[in-house]
């Protein structure tokens, strides 16, 4: 398929498939900072409060902080990135399960459509050659890794999904 | 006849009952006293030390707008946002606004709460925040916990976790008569 084929297929693939309930479900953190019961709870609440959310789980011990979305939300992964460390919580890793479908653009870069308006960059890799262009799948997927030795990251940079895990093909 | 005499007479009892009622003083069903903490609630009276010794009380409140904030030093969302409370002190405060930093010790201090304040930026009063005060507004369950009062002591917003300046500023202002 030629490059003009396939930009094409990028920018009309919202239309010729449609991506009802694709959307972001839940994303995965793991959180540095959250130095107790109170300051979990307040992380927790905080995070609910933001667009798309419909609930926040926080392991305090274990660093963890779980969210999923409303089923008919839509949830912001880079939103909920920069409110975490705006609660000032660091965010050691973020991860996602999402469904939606691979597409590729016309410089040949592939990205993770989950909704008309969002997608993500794809990193290549073995799990990416398994799946059909714009089949319709549910992925597990890193999106955040905090750079190493960097204080303050910078989150106005667009988030990278590296696919880990294909749950399910459609 | 007699039926009519009778509802009559039993309106007229019923009605003196509610007069009475009314004059004693108790409370009507309609005026619900919100419980502590919760949106509508009082300010609680309170005398504490602030942490250089000096007395805060509810009464220097009276009239102002005021933010009570929960906080702790080894809190880093408290951190975050506890400079954003002072430069709402500096910019509203005269025009009748204050805020009270109320510093949990449920765990022990990372460092000094005063040179933690000093390097923070943040130079209103504070004190100690003890289990009786804590209950005073209705138990607090997780830091930051922060709670606007307006110039009458009704409790008008409450935040438990971290939360932007800009979404305190926006809800104080129209309570200090500013307009947009």
């Amino acid at each position: 398929m030629g490059a003009r084929k396939l930009g094409l297929l990028f920018l009309f693939s919202s239309v010729l498939v449609p991506l009802s309930k694709a959307q972001v479900q839940r994303i995965e953190m793991h959180v540095e900072g959250m130095t107790c019961n109170y300051c979990a709870f307040g992380v927790k609440k905080h995070l609910g409060r933001q667009s798309g959310v419909q609930n926040v789980e926080v392991a305090l011990l274990d660093g963890k902080v779980d969210i999923t979305a409303k089923g008919d939300g839509h949830i912001a992964p880079a939103q909920l990135l920069k409110a975490t460390y705006d609660s000032g919580v660091t965010v050691a890793q973020m991860d996602m399960t999402a469904r939606g479908r691979v597409v590729k653009d016309r410089a040949g870069n592939f990205a993770f459509q989950v909704e008309p308006d969002q997608s993500f960059a794809i990193a290549p890799n073995d799990l990416l050659k398994r799946i059909e262009p714009l089949a319709i799948v549910t992925i597990y997927g890193e999106l955040y890794r905090k750079p190493a030795g960097e204080e303050i990251p910078d989150l106005s940079a667009p988030l990278k999904l590296v696919i880990l895990n294909v749950q399910k093909k459609e | 006849m007699p039926s009519q005499s009778l509802l009559f007479l039993s309106l007229a009892v019923i009605g003196l009952a509610g007069c009475n009622q009314h004059r004693s003083g108790r409370p009507q069903p309609q005026e619900l006293v919100s419980a502590a903490g919760e949106i509508g609630s009082h300010l609680p009276e309170f005398l504490v030390k602030d942490l250089q010794g000096r007395d805060i009380s509810s009464a220097d409140l009276r009239g102002k707008v005021a933010l009570i904030d929960f906080w702790a030093t080894w809190c880093q969302p408290c951190k975050k946002e506890m400079p954003g409370y002072q430069k709402l002190a500096d910019r509203y405060g005269p025009r009748g606004f204050a805020v009270i930093g109320l510093k949990f010790d449920t765990m022990a201090d990372t460092e000094d709460p005063l040179l933690f304040a000093e390097k923070i930026g943040v130079r209103y009063p504070m004190a100690v925040a003890v289990d009786e005060l804590k209950q005073k507004f209705g138990g607090i369950e997780g830091l930051p916990t922060t709670m606007l009062y307006d110039r009458e002591g009704i409790l008008r917003k409450k935040v438990v976790g971290f939360e932007y300046t800009s979404a305190f500023e926006s809800e104080l202002r129209p309570l200090l008569s500013i307009g947009r």
